[in-house]
């Protein structure tokens, strides 16, 4: 091949470089899947042994939008109820109110999910609760999340603290939700021995 | 003195700028090599891994450049041991050269190809990147380890090219010895063989890969470096001239 057409090539070959340079550099950093690695957790740890020591505690939280529960409410005018959860990983705390309402109101605060120590606590979807008849249901939508992780350079890592297995070992964990159950002063609940009654 | 240097500078700038030329398709081995290795990394070959429980299923694409990284610098080490072959030894002889300047102007050539080949590994990295998002959504991209800032790609940069030029130095000296007698062949073959197996290989990994300390790493690579490339000129210089 003439050495003219090897110098275009080399060109071309480094335009291509330099311009994924220059593209890459306006990439925004929005939409991505974040790394606020352990934010979640510490959190939710946090809170957890606030309401340990203080179970109180957790009505408070509930309206401190720092923790941002997710809120329904139903009107209710039956005796009994019987609650029904799909997923069985929860931490449930029963709050009987002062009042006979006729409104029961759930929290839920999703556990924290770690994958490679990626927090993935944001992206979750809510669970579907619904009152059917005396029947309150918590479901949940079987979620399929895949996503693309880059690995720096050897010649990257070896001279940085953040070593590349640190990214792939990073922590995975699955947290159980928390749910919260304001029911009115007279409302029976059908027993269950993982439902933690606060006064 | 002085016109002694200036004239063996002469004749190993003007074989280099020769080199350049008459080589420059090892520049498109290269391109190749990389474009080779950028699709391999695009291919997912980086592995996949998944975790569930009852609700939630994850799974990852892993993702890196390090495909390029390992066709470069095999194909730099490749093309080291075809420019002592006897056929591009004898480029040399089309000027009124000695061992010395064609060394002096070989190793310049395999400076500027390590050179050539760090860049543009380091950059396909971040092609591999622009690549990846453009063509799947950023919402399923991980942001940690995708965004590269420019200390790292210069750093990237860098010890490409001092680990190019690394394997590229012994290669050189390995290849200048099985010029003085094939028995050095049997010898080479024997220890690429044996020395993966030996603690010294290991100690040797460690001495340049768990350098954290670039300056250090760069001053341990570079010295390795010259001493390889004086003991190739050493041996070669002991040749005969169309040896």
């Amino acid at each position: 091949m003439r050495n003219k057409y090897i110098r275009l090539i080399v060109i071309a070959y480094i335009s291509f470089n330099i311009l994924s340079v220059i593209f890459y550099c306006t990439i925004p950093n929005e939409n991505f899947v974040q790394s606020k690695s352990s934010v979640a957790s510490n959190q939710f740890e946090n809170m957890q042994n606030e309401i340990k020591n203080n179970p109180q505690l957790l009505t408070l939280r509930i309206s401190d939008d720092k923790y941002n529960f997710k809120n329904y409410t139903f009107d209710y005018e039956g005796k009994d109820l019987e609650i029904s959860i799909a997923k069985d990983d929860h931490q449930i705390f029963i709050n009987r109110k002062a009042t006979d309402d006729n409104k029961i109101e759930v929290y839920w605060y999703p556990g924290p999910i770690e994958v490679n120590g990626i927090d993935f606590t944001s992206v979750l979807k809510e669970p579907n609760i619904k009152l059917n008849q005396s029947k309150l249901n918590i479901n949940y939508e079987k979620q399929k999340y895949s996503f693309t992780q880059f690995s720096k350079d050897i010649t990257i890592n070896q001279f940085y603290e953040k070593k590349d297995n640190e990214i792939n070992n990073g922590s995975t964990g699955f947290g159980s939700s928390l749910l919260y159950i304001r029911i009115p002063k007279n409302l029976k609940i059908l027993e269950n021995e993982d439902f933690q009654y606060l006064p | 003195m002085s016109l002694v240097k200036n004239n063996l500078m002469t004749v190993v700038k003007k074989q280099y700028v020769f080199k350049l030329r008459s080589f420059s398709r090892f520049f498109l081995v290269i391109i190749a090599t990389q474009i080779l290795g950028m699709l391999f990394a695009l291919s997912n070959a980086g592995g996949m891994s998944a975790t569930s429980n009852e609700i939630y299923s994850f799974s990852i694409d892993y993702n890196s450049s390090i495909q390029v990284f390992i066709f470069t610098i095999a194909c730099v080490a490749g093309i080291t041991a075809f420019l002592n072959l006897k056929e591009y030894k004898d480029i040399d002889f089309t000027f009124v050269s000695n061992r010395m300047s064609s060394n002096l102007s070989n190793i310049g050539f395999l400076v500027s190809l390590s050179l050539f080949g760090a860049i543009t590994s380091a950059l396909s990295g971040v092609s591999i990147r622009v690549i990846k998002y453009l063509f799947i959504s950023s919402s399923k991209i991980a942001e940690i380890g995708f965004f590269l800032t420019p200390l790292e790609i210069m750093c990237s940069i860098g010890a490409t090219f001092l680990y190019i030029l690394l394997l590229s130095s012994v290669v050189y000296f390995c290849t200048a010895i099985t010029r003085i007698s094939n028995v050095f062949i049997i010898v080479i073959l024997a220890a690429v063989l044996l020395l993966p197996q030996t603690p010294i290989f290991s100690n040797l990994v460690s001495f340049y890969g768990k350098e954290h300390n670039f300056f250090f790493f760069m001053i341990k690579t570079m010295i390795t470096e010259v001493l390889f490339f004086l003991a190739s000129i050493l041996v070669s210089n002991n040749m005969e001239v169309r040896g």
